[in-house]
């Protein structure tokens, strides 16, 4: 059994309402959108922005309703489960989101944000919750230098370790990360990756990793499924999709990422006109 | 929040123009994340607010020690001495009924503060969670809370409070009960501008992934945003609730004789105007003052929270 199992995930907004208040345009977000992710897999969905990847990140964990559709975590109906029984199963399938700035409460400390889990949903004592959030802290390279400090005194990439604590807290096996490096300034996007990574491997974690940026996908990813207007095109391994693209859309992702060092046909390195090179 | 601005009819009582301040100081940006300590240093350096919040608290302390600090007793009459000036026995003169003023007056300030504090505290009650729950839920729930609200806010307050003190019997408690309730409106705005201002966070959304409940959700993270405006609005309103409290009084329908409060030694006063027209002064410079404090305060509040918010 796949620890999660998705199947015909559909999602419409509505666009427009009448003067009434009816809704009158429909904007499919997501249409019949169907994949598995085993344990200790890390899937990256990829697609342009409004492709609806985010949308499928946040059904899985039901914090958008679906319209249709059905989400399996272990054996579990996501979709069927009562508000108290979801909040306990949400224990073990947690979310990193995009900007780490504004995805901790900027009144909470540090350390009461990343104990917030152990408050919530177990009884251990005040103690017993700071110790195991300095353990988490220190697991993500924080340490416990900002224990007290709030968020607005940390950098984003320090801000998005944080996140990555707390979402560790109740030690869950599948994490949602809704482009968890794209609000990061570059130089910290390769450590917080690779923190990622490494988590990934020493807990046994699952990601659904929603992503536009197909240079990450290719070191994180095990699978990768590429979407457009709220469908999937292909899925397929990291390796096949890099190196044998199917469908025409995903090769048109494929040539747009970025060279760092771009050539033309002979080899000769590009150069900016009006440079020497 | 522009939704709610409706256009109210001004009710007596609590027109002053204060509504509007709440309004202005709720903002749109984003909250300030160390607030806290910025409105504390911002409230020190005004000279007004400082003055306002020391007068409260002298208030508050002569209310609360009221029977250890009046010369006499306040109901005791003394018919040989009616409507006697000040003098070095009687410092404020004495009554139509040769009372003492001072006492009365000492006595008087507990009867208006605990009036305010219930009238603000039945307003803070009603308007804060319902405020809370309109801007979270949103929806179907919203409007019809902000509805219910906006007619509420239309409702004049004095004439309401008198409506309600002749169905239940005349009493200071079912008059602030009346005040309270045209009051809560007010909170209830401002919770809810305050919490949509939140509502819509990634933190909020974070919390509801690590599973905490809509209570823990409402309490810890969405409270302290909404809680410094409506410091303001308690104290804007405690203002409002002396002026209705003295309102109903002077027309008899709050605390009954023999009790003293400033607006029924007003109504004594006025009623004695030729034979003693010193007998206005201490109840209408003390209602005008504890007015005039509670607004100055919370308006320093509203000013600070201007001055953090912008980032200065």
């Amino acid at each position: 059994m796949s620890l999660l199992e998705v199947e015909n995930l559909t999602k419409s907004f509505s666009a427009g309402r009448d003067w009434l208040g009816r809704r009158t345009k429909w904007l499919n977000a997501v249409k019949g959108v169907s994949f598995t992710l085993e344990r200790g897999e890390c899937l990256a969905v990829v697609g342009e922005s409004g492709a609806g990847k985010s949308t499928v990140g946040r059904m899985v964990l039901r914090l958008i309703e679906p319209d249709s559709g059905s989400v399996t975590f272990d054996g579990i109906d996501v979709l069927a489960t009562k508000p108290k029984q979801l909040r306990a199963l949400r224990q073990r399938m947690q979310m990193i989101f995009q900007d780490p700035y504004s995805s901790l409460d900027p009144r909470m400390t540090i350390r009461d944000a990343v104990a917030e889990p152990l408050l919530v949903h177990t009884d251990k004592d005040r103690a017993t919750r700071e110790k195991e959030a300095v353990e988490l802290l220190d697991k993500v390279g924080i340490g416990s230098r900002y224990l007290e400090r709030y968020p607005a005194e940390l950098s984003g990439g320090q801000l998005q370790r944080v996140a990555i604590a707390r979402a560790l807290t109740m030690k869950p096996s599948l994490i949602v990360c809704d482009e968890p490096v794209a609000a990061l300034d570059v130089s910290v996007r390769a450590q917080v990756l690779n923190l990622l990574r490494d988590l990934q491997e020493e807990l046994g974690l699952a990601y659904l990793f929603v992503c536009h940026d197909l240079a990450l996908v290719e070191v994180i990813a095990d699978r990768v499924m590429v979407m457009a207007a709220g469908e999937v095109v292909e899925t397929d391994t990291t390796d096949q999709i890099f190196a044998n693209p199917r469908q025409e859309y995903t090769k048109k992702l494929l040539a747009a990422i970025p060279v760092p060092l771009p050539r033309d046909a002979q080899g000769n390195r590009l150069v900016a006109p009006g440079r020497v090179g | 929040m522009s939704a709610n601005q409706t256009p109210s009819a001004p009710a007596p009582g609590n027109d002053s123009g204060l509504a509007e301040v709440p309004a202005a100081a709720i903002g749109t940006g984003e909250p300030e994340p160390v607030a806290a300590p910025g409105i504390l240093k911002s409230i020190v350096r005004r000279p007004a607010t400082i003055a306002a919040g020391v007068f409260l608290l002298v208030l508050t302390f002569i209310a609360i020690f009221a029977p250890a600090l009046a010369p006499y007793d306040p109901d005791v009459q003394n018919l040989l001495l009616r409507l006697r000036p000040p003098n070095a026995e009687h410092w404020l003169g004495t009554d139509d009924y040769g009372r003492d003023v001072l006492s009365r007056l000492i006595f008087g300030a507990r009867v208006s503060l605990w009036a305010a504090l219930q009238a603000a505290a039945v307003a803070l009650v009603l308007g804060l969670p319902l405020g809370m729950i309109a801007g979270y839920r949103g929806g179907w729930v919203d409007a019809i809370l902000t509805r219910i609200m906006d007619a509420l806010m239309s409702a004049p307050s004095l004439v309401l409070a008198i409506t309600i003190v002749a169905v239940l019997g005349a009493g200071i408690t079912n008059a602030m009960l009346a005040i309270g309730l045209v009051m809560a409106p007010r909170f209830f705005r401002v919770a809810r501008a305050g919490t949509m201002d939140v509502r819509h966070e990634t933190y909020i959304e974070a919390s509801i992934a690590l599973g905490c409940s809509t209570l823990r959700i409402a309490v810890r993270h969405v409270l302290p945003n909404v809680l410094p405006p409506i410091i303001l609005v308690i104290s804007v309103s405690l203002g409002t609730a002396v002026a209705a409290e003295a309102s109903l009084s002077f027309l008899g329908l709050g605390v009954q004789a023999p009790a003293a409060s400033w607006g029924s030694m007003l109504s004594t006063a006025s009623s004695n105007m030729r034979l003693a027209p010193y007998l206005v002064w201490p109840p209408g410079v003390m209602i005008f003052l504890a007015v005039l404090a509670f607004t100055y305060v919370g308006d320093g509040v509203r000013r600070a929270l201007v001055r953090t918010r912008s980032g200065n």
